[in-house]
């Protein structure tokens, strides 16, 4: 491959990855995608074949100009999303320049285009495909403008690009190497060590995630069901103690205790700000000292929800998260919802009673209820006085009598819960956790919805929960005379059928991937930088800590498979030939001098050593010349030929090639022979 | 005191100079908004973007380095230079690293006589390779001319800085007088056969051995003793020669265009007799330079004269040693400077050039 070529395919791949890194945010609008690709495809064509441009210069500074007025009239006058234009500005003039003709500063403009793709990408997303695109931009970039540079020299020097194929060899392969895996170490040198503020002067308030979750303060009858459908990651959860992970977890979201029939909503705004000390938010609660515990590290994907998650009863909050409101349901929420994945950390309380006050009568407000509701609440009751059994009653009741489904929700009709519980009687979560909500009330026990998450999936790499949009659920928190407030779940198991498949090791290691991205880049803090300084005092501590997530569980279903007979014997042969090549390189490394006395001493070495092997060695005090006339009668002019060319190479101005080749026949020869 | 002399000078003068490429500067910029950017909001991504850019600087300077550092480089050039005339310099450049290929040198020289300018680029040196480059250069007046140091300049890695090495290379040349075209010759200077001429020294009595200078005979060397003392060994033989022409160059004036030119001439006067094969001996008024007859001989009035400034009256014994000369030849040639001649003078022509 000769410079030219070379210089050409690595350019363009340096703008594919811009444009991959866009696409990957998905924020591309598929005229745009169609747009880009086309033009990439078309512009290496062209290039390519070494034809006249698509686009002549004045057509595409013409073409330029009315892309920079489009783009202002986009974001002044439509009001679009600046960040959005500014994608789709990036891809139009990436696509103008790939078309145009294309001098040196064409391609450095390309190259500075790709650039700011990745950067807005980075401003777009932070999902673990990012990374990938980074990596690979991280090597392709600096090869890219080495091989400018190299073919600006040569052509300085008077030399075709399109005929230097000398400079592409071994050396300056391994050089780019090197300088990429030299660039990935430094950049993550001074990604841990450049410096960071507690606050950020300004926050990310232009970019918006996803928003998928319906947990705000309004809930409407099957709307959960929607998010269930989605298998997208909510969240991942680390525990502590690990013991704790064996539990079935609810993680608690948004409580909500006014129902007006259809929806579920807060009677009040009564939120309160927490107080702040450093990363750590007071939650009022004071924690039982040897009570038992759970220490919770959640990664939060965003999810258009300012609400944050927890287990059970949480006394302290630690992370970056700016201002946090607490409300009289026990709802903790950030002031608005983050774009990216946040980390935190939750202490909470696995037995202590929910202390919050009744809030006078929000918790035993009825709707207009059907009378049979009534009826059948009293029913399943009857004859229990104990507020806690009557509760278990009512959530037995319904789990036993009642079927779990995702479709035919009774939605959009007139009375959701009578249609639930005297029609259908097959719901989701939140039909029954509404049913048991409004029939503890009717018994007079104050109740509320909770919605959140329910268990996860154990990911057996990092040793988290990942919990999924498909984990969505809801449940029912009722006040029972000395226990407080205390969690009900009157929704039945899900059919097997029903029930989301188990991701395969692969996918869960790639999640693993992920979850460290996020916690180890993404998330990163000064924290993070205090542990790293306090680290160098004591390594093995904080890597022990640190790796402390790390599990070979995972990798057991690889252990079995590895144990196959056919793949341990494939995985020997390849270790071998992987062995042989090592040695075979090393053994055989020359060195790259073009000095005709070194390559021939190097043969005069190698045929010394050969002998050796067939027990003819060289004395100290012998001479080359009386060295070869001891040797065997039937190698004796192999070897004198090859000490005189020996000779003739190193003392005196013979021609090195020639001599090499011969020496190089002549080493084959005393190879074959015997002595 | 010597070593903190030497840091403070390498310091005011390193040998290393970085700029900015026009790429550079947008990199620069970029960089400094890029943190500017990741420190207002905090987004550790724009950090990992940021990092990425300072690691570039870092690497682009380490693989800048890793081409300059080591090459060697050496200026050939002609070891007589006369004012006028071009003579060719050729730069080579060596990589001596047995492993170490490198790319995009740029050579530029300079020089007293003449401003910097870039002899070339080369795309790569592989290893033990090495490379030449040359141009021509030009003196216009005599003298003592220095050349500056070798410039070796990188764009490698990236092109976004400009490192340049500065090798010292502490070569001079004196440029001899320019040829000028002597019109004139006096009578007594004119011929073979004039007094001054070298006789034949064969079959000549044999006076002793001496080492052998460039010009001798081949057939005088004496074997058996060259073979013995390891260098080229001459009979020398008694020769009834006359004495040579005492020349005086009156070497006083003014600086400036016309003592130049009467340098110049004085010069070409001394080619052209010693081209006729006559024997002299030079003197001006600082320094008596004796015979004149040998290339290297020449070749030592030449640099006197290419260097020489203005002389004063009496300034040294260059004078009274071809009076001397003179009164025992009988005669000699006084060549006529900016001032009159001083008298008395012994017999001798006197010549205005």
């Amino acid at each position: 491959m000769n410079l030219s070529l070379s210089f050409f395919l690595s350019s363009y791949f340096v703008v594919f990855l811009g444009f991959l890194a866009l696409f990957y945010t998905g924020e591309l609008s598929a005229p745009y995608l169609l747009i880009s690709g086309l033009s990439i495809a078309g512009g290496a064509a062209v290039d390519w074949r070494g034809g006249k441009a698509l686009l002549p210069s004045i057509l595409a500074n013409l073409a330029i100009v009315a892309i920079f007025l489009l783009t202002l009239f986009s974001i002044f006058v439509l009001k679009s999303l600046p960040i959005q234009e500014l994608v789709h500005f990036l891809l139009a003039l990436q696509s103008v320049k790939l078309l145009a003709p294309k001098k040196r500063r064409d391609w450095l403009q390309l190259y500075l285009l790709s650039f700011f793709s990745v950067v807005s990408a980075s401003a777009l997303t932070v999902d673990l495909s990012f990374a990938g695109v980074f990596i690979a931009y991280l090597f392709a970039a600096p090869w890219a403008l080495i091989l400018l540079n190299l073919k600006e020299s040569v052509e300085a020097a008077g030399q075709d690009p399109q005929s230097e194929t000398r400079l592409l060899n071994k050396s300056l392969f391994t050089l780019a190497g090197a300088t990429g895996g030299a660039l990935l170490v430094l950049t993550l040198f001074f990604f841990t060590l450049f410096p960071r503020f507690a606050v950020s002067l300004f926050a990310n308030s232009w970019a918006t995630g996803p928003a998928v979750t319906g947990f705000s303060d309004l809930l409407a009858l099957g709307q959960v069901a929607e998010i269930q459908k989605s298998g997208a990651v909510a969240m991942r959860v680390r525990l502590e103690p690990p013991g704790a992970a064996a539990k079935l977890h609810y993680w608690r979201g948004i409580a909500l205790d006014l129902f007006d029939g259809q929806k579920w909503r807060k009677s009040k705004s009564d939120g309160t700000w927490l107080r702040r000390f450093g990363d750590r938010y007071q939650l009022g609660d004071q924690m039982e000292p040897n009570g038992p515990h759970v220490r919770q590290n959640i990664i939060l994907e965003p999810s258009g929800s300012a609400a944050l998650f927890v287990l059970e009863t949480p006394v302290a909050l630690f992370g970056r998260l700016g201002n946090l409101q607490r409300d009289s349901l026990g709802n903790l929420r950030a002031a608005y919802p983050f774009p990216f994945p946040i980390s935190y950390d939750v202490l909470s309380q696995t037995t202590a009673v929910r202390t919050e006050p009744v809030p006078g009568g929000s918790f035993l407000q009825l709707p207009d209820v059907n009378p049979r509701i009534i009826e059948l609440a009293e029913q399943a009751t009857e004859g229990v006085q104990d507020p806690l059994e009557k509760a278990r009653s009512l959530e037995r009741f319904l789990r036993g009598k009642y079927r779990y489904a995702l479709d035919g929700l009774p939605v959009d009709v007139e009375d959701p819960l009578s249609t639930f519980l005297f029609e259908t009687q097959q719901g989701n979560c939140e039909y029954f956790a509404s049913a048991l909500a409004v029939m503890l009330r009717i018994v007079g026990i104050p109740a509320r919805v909770v919605n959140g998450y329910l268990g996860g999936e154990w990911n057996p790499y990092g040793e988290y929960f990942l919990v999924r949009q498909s984990d969505a659920h809801s449940w029912v928190e009722a006040h029972v005379p000395g226990a407080g407030w205390t969690t009900f779940d009157p929704t039945p198991p899900a059919p097997a059928r029903s029930r989301k498949r188990p991701l395969s090791p692969v996918t869960q290691l790639f999640d693993y991937l992920q979850m460290r991205w996020y916690r180890y880049i993404v998330n990163f803090t000064v924290a993070d930088q205090q542990d790293l300084i306090s680290a160098l005092g004591r390594p093995k501590r904080w890597i022990d800590f640190n790796l402390r997530g790390v599990s070979w569980d995972g990798f057991r279903p690889w252990k079995e498979v590895a144990g196959s007979p056919w793949i341990t014997a494939g995985g020997i042969l390849a270790a071998g030939a992987l062995a042989w090549s090592l040695s075979t390189l090393i053994k055989n490394r020359t060195p790259l001098v073009h000095r005709p006395s070194q390559a021939a001493t190097e043969r005069y070495r190698r045929f010394l050593s050969l002998l050796k092997k067939k027990g003819i060695s060289k004395g100290i005090a012998e001479t080359p010349d009386e060295f070869s006339r001891r040797v065997g009668e039937k190698q004796r002019d192999l070897a004198e030929e090859l000490t005189s060319l020996y000779q003739k190479a190193r003392f005196s101005s013979a021609n090195p090639p020639e001599i090499l080749t011969r020496m190089d026949w002549i080493l084959a020869e005393l190879r074959k022979s015997r002595p | 005191v010597k070593r903190i002399r030497e840091l403070l000078a390498l310091f005011l003068h390193p040998y290393r100079r970085l700029y900015l490429t026009g790429p550079g500067w947008i990199f620069s910029a970029i960089a400094v908004s890029m943190g500017l950017i990741a420190l207002n909001t905090g987004h550790n991504l724009f950090h990992l973007i940021f990092g990425f850019l300072l690691s570039t600087v870092i690497v682009s300077g380490l693989l800048s380095e890793r081409v300059l550092r080591g090459i060697q480089v050496r200026r050939h050039f002609p070891s007589d230079v006369t004012a006028r005339l071009t003579f060719p310099v050729i730069v080579e450049i060596k990589n001596p690293h047995p492993r170490k290929t490198v790319y995009a040198v740029g050579v530029s020289d300079a020089g007293d006589f003449f401003s910097r300018r870039l002899l070339g680029e080369i795309p790569s040196l592989r290893p033990g390779e090495s490379r030449s480059l040359s141009y021509f250069a030009r003196a216009e007046r005599r003298g003592l001319y220095r050349f500056g140091a070798v410039h070796l300049s990188t764009r490698f890695p990236f092109g976004f800085f400009e490192k340049v090495r500065v090798v010292p290379l502490e070569d001079s040349l004196i440029a001899y007088p320019a040829e000028r075209e002597v019109a004139e010759l006096p009578a007594s200077l004119a011929g073979r056969e004039r007094p001054g001429v070298r006789k034949q020294r064969s079959g000549e009595e044999f006076l002793g051995l001496r080492p052998a200078r460039s010009g001798d005979d081949h057939r005088l060397i004496h074997w058996r003793t060259s073979a013995r003392a390891g260098q080229w060994m001459v009979k020398e033989f008694v020769e009834e020669l006359k004495q040579p022409r005492p020349l005086f160059f009156d070497s006083r004036g003014t600086p400036g265009e016309h003592f130049e030119r009467l340098i110049e001439s004085v010069a070409s006067l001394l080619r052209l007799l010693t081209a006729k094969g006559m024997s002299l001996t030079f003197a001006t008024w600082e320094k008596y330079l004796g015979r004149i007859e040998s290339p290297e001989e020449i070749k030592t009035a030449l640099r006197h004269l290419a260097l020489m400034a203005p002389g004063a009256e009496g300034s040294g014994t260059g004078f009274e040693t071809w009076r001397n000369d003179a009164h025992r030849e009988g005669g000699g040639v006084f060549v006529e400077g900016e001032l009159p001649p001083p008298a008395p003078l012994p017999a001798c022509d006197v010549v205005r050039l």
